[in-house]
């Protein structure tokens, strides 16, 4: 029984490829624009690029007398297309219109730099743990005054400045700075809102009270959307038209055991979807990875897109099992959808291998489960006009 | 084991709003013996289809049991279904495989042995061999008909139900559609033949089985129905019957 269930589960889904393979929406809604997705992403980041550098052109920053001559700040300001100003309150050069931004005053704390070599061992040693204690952790703490529209791009130029300081103190001490960044702190005000009052933290400082979101964290969300997004492409295009055309009645009357028809159904329909997630995930993970996160692994990435994929399949199977009608399809699925997203979201607190068990082990349960319900003997409905 | 169709005591109803339920099969009972075919009549409404979709495992009766070779249906349908071939107006073949590939895949399903031997058999048996390489979705009406009859006999099933096969056809389709059941019966099949076209039933089913709401109004040869109704025809007796049960109803 174990070997026929086999025999039936090998032939269905060689023949759920072929039914795909040769099914031209799935070429055209499906892989086609998930081809094009990628490059529409780099054209549109181009383009942002561009306006802001556009938008940035002729700005004024307003600096104190009191920046630290070390840090070179105004330089990377005039880099970034701002025209410096120094002028003895820069809070009052923005409240007069005469800056866009104004900072200062600075001040100079214990730091990182003062006391590197006890701060820098756990730091190597448990990356995710340092700045507990961000007072210790900073060398220089900056007022940066802004008008209600602030703009992070504004501050971008302190991040080069970091990166610079930083190297160069720990160079003075023998050290290297493996990747971290200059700690640096903000006291972010608002000029209009004198009350408001927020750190930005910045990569050097993960955020420890919570979850930290890596760049594999963000290509897993968005091959979860993907996923999801495409999957609903793929509901459309066989399990319901599969119940009105009898295919469901067919092979629920044949031999083949219901599990295995529906295992066949979510290997071909996910092996699908795993294809088109990687058109669209793929070539953006890696220009992220290699761009911003040397620590995470293109592997990293197609372990969580491929337990994604699982896991959307999971979640829409039961939907193309169980649904009588396209308006069914189209309602529940799009539940499906947001569950798939949610979930998928989640998986990102387990490791990559976990979540990749945990996803297969949930579609295994639900083929299990569809396949003792007689699920495809449901009859079609039609559609309410 | 005795390859026969039984059905014993079905029943089944159905919701109503306001939560009564309509009896759409009641205790409803016969056996299909082997080189037999047997005929189900009704109108339309009186529970043939209700009755073929328990009998295959694709509704859940509320009372009584369906057993195909001696298996339950209920109790273990992939084994029960090992010995069928069913074909009904509302099954459906994938569209965009070819007919050698649908065929080599319910040979498959279905535990053939000798695949290529199988569909080879069933190619030249419905005279299919200009056609297998052509999708299911460009075959003519009675082309798909016919392929599905292939399909449904690939794995020489010794249990044949068949609901409404000649529907759609046009005369010459319907007539070797027919010739397929009859060769099926002579090798042996047991056949239950679901039928709206009495002339058909007629000329083709050993026994006949009159369904009229739900229940069965009569069993038996055409000729046996025909002295026991003093009818001079099928349709003679179906007609009378008919009318009689809609005088009967309230």
């Amino acid at each position: 029984m174990m070997r026929h269930g086999w025999r039936c589960f090998v032939a269905l889904t060689h023949m759920e490829l072929l039914r795909l393979l040769r099914t031209r929406e799935v070429w055209t809604r499906m892989l086609a624009p998930a081809l094009a997705f990628p490059i529409a992403m780099v054209a549109m980041a181009i383009g942002i690029v561009v306006v802001v550098e556009h938008l940035d052109d002729g700005r004024v920053v307003a600096f104190g007398p009191d920046t630290p001559a070390e840090l070179n700040v105004q330089a990377e300001f005039e880099a970034a297309g701002w025209q410096v100003v120094f002028v003895s309150d820069p809070r009052a050069a923005v409240r007069r219109g005469d800056a866009d931004l104004g900072v200062g005053p600075w001040l100079r704390g214990a730091g990182i730099g003062e006391s590197v070599d006890h701060r820098l061992a756990p730091m190597n040693e448990d990356f995710e743990r340092v700045g507990q204690l961000p007072g210790d952790s900073y060398l220089w703490t900056v007022h940066v005054w802004d008008s209600a529209d602030t703009e992070d791009e504004r501050i971008h130029p302190f991040y080069d400045i970091e990166e610079a300081a930083f190297e160069a103190a720990l160079a003075m001490r023998g050290r290297s700075a493996d990747g971290m960044s200059w700690p640096l702190s903000f006291q972010h005000l608002v000029l209009d809102d004198p009350g408001s009052t927020s750190v930005d933290a910045f990569p050097g400082l993960p955020d420890i009270y919570g979850h930290q979101v890596r760049t594999v964290d963000f290509m897993q969300l968005f091959a979860t959307v993907m996923a999801a997004a495409l999957g609903l492409q793929m509901l459309a295009l066989s399990p319901v038209s599969d119940r009105t055309e009898g295919i469901f009645e067919t092979l629920a009357t044949s031999a083949a055991p219901t599990h295995a028809i529906l295992a066949a159904r979510a290997v071909a329909g996910g092996g699908f979807l795993w294809l088109a997630t990687s058109l669209v995930s793929l070539p953006i993970s890696g220009f992220m990875l290699r761009m911003e996160s040397p620590e995470s692994s293109l592997a990293d990435v197609v372990l969580w897109m491929t337990a994604a994929v699982v896991f959307v399949t999971a979640c829409y199977l039961p939907i193309g099992a169980l649904s009588r009608s396209i308006q069914d399809a189209n309602t529940l699925g799009a539940y499906a959808g947001g569950l798939a997203m949610v979930g998928g979201t989640g998986m990102v607190f387990l490791p990559a291998p976990s979540a990749l068990v945990a996803s297969f082990a949930l579609l295994v349960l639900i083929v299990l489960f569809l396949g003792r319900s007689g699920v495809l003997a449901r009859p079609p409905k039609a559609d309410t006009p | 084991m005795e390859h026969c169709i039984e059905v014993r005591g079905l029943r089944k109803t159905w919701p109503l709003p306001g939560g009564a339920r309509r009896v759409a099969v009641d205790n409803v009972t016969f056996t299909v013996q082997p080189g037999e075919v047997l005929g189900l009549l009704g109108p339309n409404g009186a529970g043939k289809t209700t009755t073929l979709r328990m009998l295959v495992g694709l509704e859940k009766p509320d009372e009584g049991t369906a057993l195909l070779a001696g298996v339950d249906v209920v109790a273990e349908p992939t084994r029960a279904r090992s010995a069928l071939g069913y074909l009904s107006t509302t099954s459906g073949l994938p569209a965009r495989l070819t007919v050698k590939e649908v065929l080599e895949v319910v040979a498959r399903v279905q535990g053939v042995a000798d695949v290529p031997a199988a569909v080879s058999r069933v190619v030249s048996g419905f005279d299919l061999s200009t056609f297998t390489g052509q999708f299911v979705s460009t075959l003519s009406t009675g082309m798909l008909q016919r392929t599905r009859l292939a399909a449904a006999l690939v794995h020489q099933p010794p249990l044949l139900v068949l609901d409404e096969p000649a529907s759609g056809l046009d005369v010459v389709a319907a007539e070797e559609l027919l010739s397929f059941v009859t060769r099926a019966r002579d090798d042996g099949a047991a056949v239950l033949l679901s039928t709206h076209v009495i002339d058909e039933a007629e000329r083709v089913c050993d026994r006949v089985l009159i369904l009229l709401d739900g229940k069965v109004a009569a069993l038996g040869t055409p000729a046996e129905l025909c002295a026991a109704h003093n009818g001079d025809s099928l349709r003679e007796v179906f007609r009378g019957l008919v009318h009689a049960r809609r005088q009967e109803r309230p």
